[in-house]
Parts: C-alpha cells; structure tokens; sequence
C-alpha cells in the first residue's frame, strides 16, 4: 500500500493555524488580566 | 496589466477591513501628550520599546510577521528552483535562529540598550557605534518589500505602479507613527495571525483541489523534488553563510531589548522558530503546486494564480489579506528601525540624548522619511538599484557579524571592532566592484565572502598588535 506523505502537509497546515490561534488566545487573556 | 485574481464584494470588503483595522490599532495606541512624560524609562523609550514590557504572544507573533517580508518571492524561488529552496530559505536559517536564541537572546535583553548600533558601541567604541549605524540604516531601507507591496496592489488594482507604491507606504506606516513600537507590535500580531491563515488555507486547497504525491511526481521536474536540486556544496556555503545574518537583523535586536524580561527573548526565538518551519513547509510546497499547475507562468505570480484556481470568493479576499499583511509587517518594522537612526543612533553618537517629546517627533519624522526614500527608489531606480542595495545590505553582515559575536562572548580588543568592520566594508565593496569590472570568474564568488575574510583579518590583526603593545 503506497502511502501518499501530501497527508502530512494537511497536518502541518492544522498545526500552524492551532498553533496561531494558541498564540492569539494567550495574548487575549493577557489583554484581560 | 491582466488581472490575475477576480476579487468579490466579500473579498473586497475583507480587505478594507484589514487596512481600516490596522489604522484603528495605530490610532488608539498613540501616546497621550500627559502619559509622554511619565513613560517607562528615559528618551522616548516607551514610544522605541513599547516600554520594554512585550510579553511571550507579542514577541513570537511580531517577530515571526517582520521576518516574513517577500512571500511573492519565497514563491518565485521555489517555483524556479524546487524543494533545495527549504533548504537555502528555510534548514541554514532555522540553524541560525537556535544560535541566536541559544546564545544571544538572553545577553541582548539583559544589556538593556536600545538598538543594534548601541550594542556596537557598548562592545567596541564610537567609531564602530558610527559605523554600525551607517551600515544599519541601508541594511533596513525597505525598497524590496515596499516594491513587493506596490506591485501586489498594483495586481488587484490595475493602478500605475507609482500610485501602488505610494498609497501602500502611506497605509503601512501610518499607524507607526501614530502609535509607535506599540502600534507595530500589536498590529504584527494581527498580520501574523493573517498569514499563517492564509499559507495553511491555500495548502490545504492545494492538496485536496489537485491531488497528493502523484500529482506532484507527473507534474514536475525531477530535481524539482530532490532536497539538493542542481545546487553546488559553494552554492550551498553560500547560503548557509547568509543565513548567518539572523545574528546581526536588527529586528531581532530590537525585539529582544523591548522583551520583558531575558527568559521572554529566548523563548520567543524558538517558539517562532517552529513556527517558521511550519510555515515554510506550507509555501515551499504551495510553490510547488504552483509550478505544478502553471509551468509556464511567471514565477513570482504562483500563489495568486493558485489563489484564482482553487479559493471560493471570501477566502480569495482572506489570502489576499494575508498576503498584504506578510508585506506589511515588515515595512513598518524596517522603517520603524531606520528613523530610529534619526531619532536615538545619531544623537547618541554625538553624546546627545533627546527628551521623550523630541524622540517621538524624530521618529515620526523619520519613519515618513525612510518610507519616501524606499518609495522614491522603489519606483525609479527599481531596476538598477536591486544589486547595488543587496551589495549594501550584505555589507552589515560582512561587516558586523564577526566584531558582534566575539564583542558579545567577551573577546574584545581596543580599535578591533572598528577596524574589522572597515575591512569588511573594503572587502565587500572591493569585491562588488571586481565582480562589475573584473573577469567574469569573479562572478563565481559572492561579495559576501572577500568581506567576511578581510573582517576576521582586521579583527585578529588588531587584537595581535593590541596584546603585542601591552
């Protein structure tokens, strides 16, 4: 079974926006401290 | 000029949204004439530093926007030269990043000085202060990037160039001369939030619109997808080379000198480094999609043509926003970092210090100056002068790199760091000039090496006349 690695860019693409919005989350709760 | 992208109402609104949000974030920040007074810290440090109070989510999201200026052109190369470009644009420079969180992060933030050129001094003397601030300015005069914000509105306008550039430069650095570093920052995060958006959105579009390695393997060259292309090992030292100038960027300076505290700099850097390969992943093979599709076209339009093919109006917009914002986030740093030659290196060279009011005025003054330079040389010498700026910008690494890192691991010797920095000026200018007039074998080496050499000959030639006196 021949693996297709373009999966993996799917999953970098979903870990660079998760990783975006972790950041923008922290800034907010500061914003509010 | 064709138009490459159509754009809907929805995009078009999604797009004077961006522009009206970034003038409101300036706007809002901009310092009260009371609060100017009382700010943290002494000469217009709160107006430079942003009080030198950033915390961990502004350091990364700044620092990763600023350090992406030329998206087009990350796109023109991997187009041109395939999957070698992650490691010429990306793998050398990642190396150079840990360096720099490893071993510079923490010293910069704790030495609390304001610019890059201050550091130079602090390490090697006035004359190496007035030459770093020389060779900072050109290094950050943002002609290639206001040329790229031009051009890009140009594409979705139809306007004469002379007008794109201009109305892109006024709305890039308005909001930092209202609201100051502050301004920058915050809008930085803005735009880094855009971009990842917009690379992650097109690649997922990518891979499911067009197909997986199969469609990648029948639609491009072979060496396209080979990690060391068609490169020489010179090539290759090359680059890996000029990814050493991360270590002299004022950019990271000057985002570590306004970090809150040390521990702050030196994660930000590696937080931002994973964000940079996730990043890069998405526009090298973004890139490659793009040649996949359309081998014929012009390199630098790949994204916006995939844009076309694959996004449903409102996203189309939303990539188009994440595109400006990459564009954007670099200008204003660059010419934020270029009136503070006006502003703070040039006043302290001559042993002045400006009060708060007179800070913010020059730097005021300056970013609108450093914004019409690049404007006025984007627009009319944009064919000649890309060659004579990359010689100049290429300078401040020759030139400083070396005096910097022995200055800041402690290894210092009287007039060293000055002469080391004229020997890489000579070397690198010399070369230029050799590599213009001379025989076209000199062109096989790049300005950058002859300038380092000469540098380290200077810095140690120095350092042994010093010990011999003594």
């Amino acid at each position: 079974m021949n693996f297709d690695w373009t999966v993996l860019l799917v999953v970098d693409s979903v870990l660079l926006v998760v990783a975006t919005a972790v950041v923008i989350i922290a800034f907010i709760r500061e914003l509010r401290r | 000029m064709p138009t490459i992208i159509t754009l809907s109402g929805l995009d078009w609104l999604l797009i004077g949204g961006y522009f009206a949000l970034s003038l409101f974030v300036g706007y809002r920040l901009r310092p009260s004439s009371t609060a100017s007074s009382s700010s943290v810290g002494g000469g217009g440090q709160d107006f430079l530093l942003a009080g030198r109070r950033l915390t961990l989510p502004l350091f990364v999201g700044s620092l990763v926007a600023t350090w992406y200026g030329g998206v087009l052109g990350v796109g023109e190369i991997v187009f041109r030269d395939g999957l070698v470009s992650w490691l010429t644009q990306g793998g050398f420079w990642y190396a150079s990043y840990l360096i720099f969180a490893l071993f510079l992060a923490r010293r910069l933030t704790q030495s609390s000085q304001v610019t890059l050129p201050d550091q130079m001094g602090l390490l090697h003397g006035q004359s190496a202060r007035f030459l770093a601030t020389v060779l900072n300015f050109f290094n950050v005069v943002p002609i290639a990037y206001l040329l790229s914000l031009g051009l890009l509105i140009r594409l979705l306008t139809g306007w004469p160039l002379l007008w794109a550039i201009a109305s892109g430069a006024i709305i890039a650095v308005l909001y930092s001369i209202w609201g100051g570093f502050r301004a920058v920052v915050y809008t930085d995060l803005m735009q880094f939030a855009l971009m990842c958006l917009a690379v992650s959105m097109l690649m997922i579009y990518c891979v499911f619109g067009l197909g997986g390695a199969d469609y990648l393997r029948e639609n491009l060259p072979p060496a396209h997808m080979q990690l060391m292309g068609t490169m020489s090992s010179q090539e290759l030292l090359v680059w890996s080379l000029i990814a050493l100038s991360t270590l002299v960027d004022p950019n990271f300076y000057h985002r570590c000198y306004a970090a809150k505290d040390p521990g702050t700099s030196q994660r930000g850097v590696l937080i931002a480094v994973g964000f940079w390969v996730l990043f890069d992943i998405c526009t090298t093979f973004a890139g490659l999609y793009a040649r996949a599709a359309f081998p014929e076209a012009d390199p630098k339009m790949g994204y916006p043509l995939l844009a076309q093919l694959l996004l449903p109006p409102g996203l189309k917009g939303l990539f188009v926003v994440g595109l400006l914002a990459s564009v954007m986030s670099t200008i204003d740093s660059y010419c934020f970092i270029g009136a503070m030659t006006l502003s703070h290196d040039l006043p302290r060279w001559r042993g002045r210090e400006l009060d708060e009011n007179q800070t913010i005025r020059w730097t005021r003054l300056g970013i609108a100056g450093t914004a019409a330079l690049a404007s006025f040389l984007a627009m009319f010498f944009h064919g000649s002068i890309k060659s004579i700026w990359k010689t100049l910008g290429s300078l401040s690494t020759s030139a400083m790199l070396l005096p910097m890192l022995l200055g800041l691991l402690g290894f210092r010797a009287k007039h060293a760091g000055a002469v080391s920095m004229l020997g890489g000026i000579v070397g690198t200018l010399g070369w230029a000039a050799y590599r213009q007039w001379g025989p076209a074998s000199a062109m096989k080496v790049e300005a950058l090496l002859p300038g380092i050499a000469l540098c380290c000959l200077g810095y140690f030639v120095t350092s042994i006349l010093q010990r011999m006196r003594r």
